[in-house]
């Protein structure tokens, strides 16, 4: 059962690869016969490409998932507590100066930092119960883990971590190599994975947890599935690229009415719609401002929240007779 | 060939909810369960379509225990319609009557041709195919009410269960409604509904279960449980219970006063 959606984003998330492929700063191009531009090619481009795709499909797809699993349009991948888990542990790597003895220390530190946020929400929600209880917890463990963040910026030993922190914290594609590539694809992959099976379950809960169960949905299953899935994906995606805020709510938003509001046929659309937003918003950053130091988590944030702004518009304009 | 429930008892926090109750329901019965709010009508229809587990006692469908069925496969045996008709998204009214497919449906197949009678026929029998198209939540409380009856229809199952289906239905579809209930289980299905009016439970069910505080009160023909002793027992009320047109009509006349009044 392919959408239009479907289709659509899928073609959109191509040409944002093929241009992050083709547009650097230096102008658009592949790469000639020279040795330089090859490693270029290959060294920055190629990881920052494969990136952009995985970042955004996990932070689309997770923010699609976790609407239809919670009922609320206001959901998105940050609301659990693992993408700020992520970024503890990314800052806590900076900040105890391993990431500059050691540069891996950084996305491990934010995996680290995931799968200890999702194992502290799990250990506080249970894997049964309701979802009241599993937002309540993500609050809890955002909150806990912001604290943590903002403190160990306000205890940084010296101004270039305070400043490194504060640049990693907006998001960013840039200088990452294809090390990194291999250490979040496996995992964005496997989360992936989990959560699109979720799509027939999401459906179903539409009528809400009793009927869906009649319908054959295991309420424990599909708990495990979003949790463990939204962990893999929005942990790895933190943890390599950053916070990336906005994608995961606004590309379920855009979406739904293009496939009658189905909470289950939006998955696929908002995994590509995801990749094609960041890998757009990552292009734009090349092409905009090349040589300035504007992060990709800004750019997106600067486009999410006008976005919102017509969505009050619009549902202001729908309450008028 | 039957839903049996053995003896179960069903605790919601520190309360009792269902004490120690047995029902049974066969393909070609219509079973109303009645009883004054909080008697435990919802929490013993959950029971039976295996949605809660039961403290004591157990719950067969054909001498298998619920817990031992699959999901999908107790939904294509058993279609429960909950009394909350929340829809959260605003999925077309045909959607939503597909999601009763959805036990038939092995992972990621699409619908078929019998599922797409299925569908087709439960819209007609709930007079909702007029707007298949139109989002659920465009629709006033009684259509939607129809199209989600007509969601456990297409689930095509043995059994029925259904918590207050009628309830805000006008006149017309509620009496609709449940000569379709009655229909379904002259075909052979088995039919157990919650409702709060005792003169459609006359009229309609061919057994009455009466609960009063999570205890069976009676269990049996409307026509011996709907007394006026039982109903004085199960809500207090003094009622009148007669025949009109040979219909038989259960009308409330006053509550009756536990304390003394100063009269």
């Amino acid at each position: 059962m392919t959408s239009r959606a479907t289709v659509y984003s899928g073609i959109l998330a191509a040409i944002g690869f093929i241009a992050s492929l083709a547009i650097g700063p230096d102008g658009i191009g592949l790469p000639q016969n020279s040795d330089a531009a090859r490693l270029v090619f290959m060294e920055i481009r190629v990881p920052r490409a494969l990136l952009g795709l995985l970042v955004g499909a996990a932070l689309g797809l997770s923010g699609a998932v976790l609407q239809g699993y919670l009922r609320n349009p206001l959901a998105e991948p940050g609301l659990l507590g693992i993408s700020g888990g992520a970024a503890l542990g990314a800052v806590s790597a900076i900040h105890s100066g391993i990431a500059a003895q050691f540069a891996l220390a950084l996305p491990i530190g934010g995996l680290a930092g995931a799968g200890a946020a999702a194992i502290a929400i799990v250990s506080l929600a249970g894997l049964s119960g309701a979802t009241t209880t599993l937002i309540l917890a993500g609050v809890a463990v955002s909150a806990i883990t912001a604290a943590l963040t903002t403190l160990a910026l306000n205890l940084t030993p010296n101004p270039f971590a305070s400043v490194e922190i504060m640049v990693w914290l907006m998001g960013s594609l840039t200088d990452r190599s294809l090390v990194h590539v291999w250490l979040a694809a496996p995992l964005i992959l496997v989360g992936i994975a989990m959560l699109l099976t979720t799509g027939r379950d999401l459906e179903a809960l539409s009528l809400g947890e009793e009927a869906a169960q009649n319908l054959g949905v295991d309420p424990d299953g599909l708990r495990f599935k979003v949790i463990a899935g939204a962990a893999f994906a929005v942990g790895a995606a933190t943890a390599v690229a950053g916070s990336i805020g906005f994608v995961g709510l606004i590309v379920p938003h855009v979406l739904r009415p293009y496939v009658g509001e189905s909470p289950g046929g939006l998955l696929l659309p908002s995994l590509l719609g995801g990749a094609a937003l960041v890998l757009f918003a990552d292009v734009g950053l090349r092409v905009i401002a090349p040589y300035s130091d504007l992060r990709l988590g800004v750019l997106t944030a600067l486009i999410g929240a006008p976005f919102f702004l017509s969505l009050v518009l619009k549902k202001r304009l729908e309450m008028q007779p | 060939m039957s839903l049996r429930a053995e003896k179960v008892s069903v605790r919601l926090g520190a309360r009792l909810v269902v004490e120690g109750l047995s029902l049974e329901i066969k393909p070609g019965e219509l079973v109303a369960v009645a009883g004054a709010n909080g008697a435990g009508k919802s929490t013993t229809l959950k029971l039976m379509a295996g949605l809660i587990n039961p403290e004591a006692g157990g719950v067969a469908l054909d001498g298998k225990p619920l817990a031992e069925f699959g999901g999908s496969e107790l939904g294509r045996r058993i279609a429960y319609l909950p009394q909350d008709r929340t829809v959260h998204w605003a999925l077309r009214s045909v959607r939503v009557v597909a999601l009763g497919r959805l036990p038939h449906r092995s992972f990621a197949a699409g619908e078929n041709e019998k599922d797409r009678a299925a569908i087709a026929s439960a819209m007609a029998r709930m007079d909702v195919a007029g707007f298949a198209d139109r989002p659920v939540a465009r629709l006033s409380g009684g259509e939607r009410a129809r199209v989600l009856v007509a969601r456990a229809l297409a689930q095509e199952a043995e059994y029925l269960i259904t918590d207050e289906p009628a309830a805000g239905l006008d006149p017309a579809h509620s009496l609709a409604l449940f000569e379709e209930l009655a229909r379904l289980a002259r075909d052979g299905h088995g039919i157990l509904t919650a409702l709060h009016d005792l003169s459609f439970a006359a009229r309609f069910a061919t057994r009455v279960v009466l609960l009063k505080g999570g205890v069976c009160l009676a269990d049996g023909p409307p026509a011996r449980v709907l007394s006026k002793e039982n109903l004085a027992a199960a809500f207090g009320i003094d009622a009148i219970v007669t025949e009109i047109s040979g219909i038989p009509v259960v009308l409330p006349r006053s509550v009756i006063r536990t304390t003394a009044s100063p009269t």
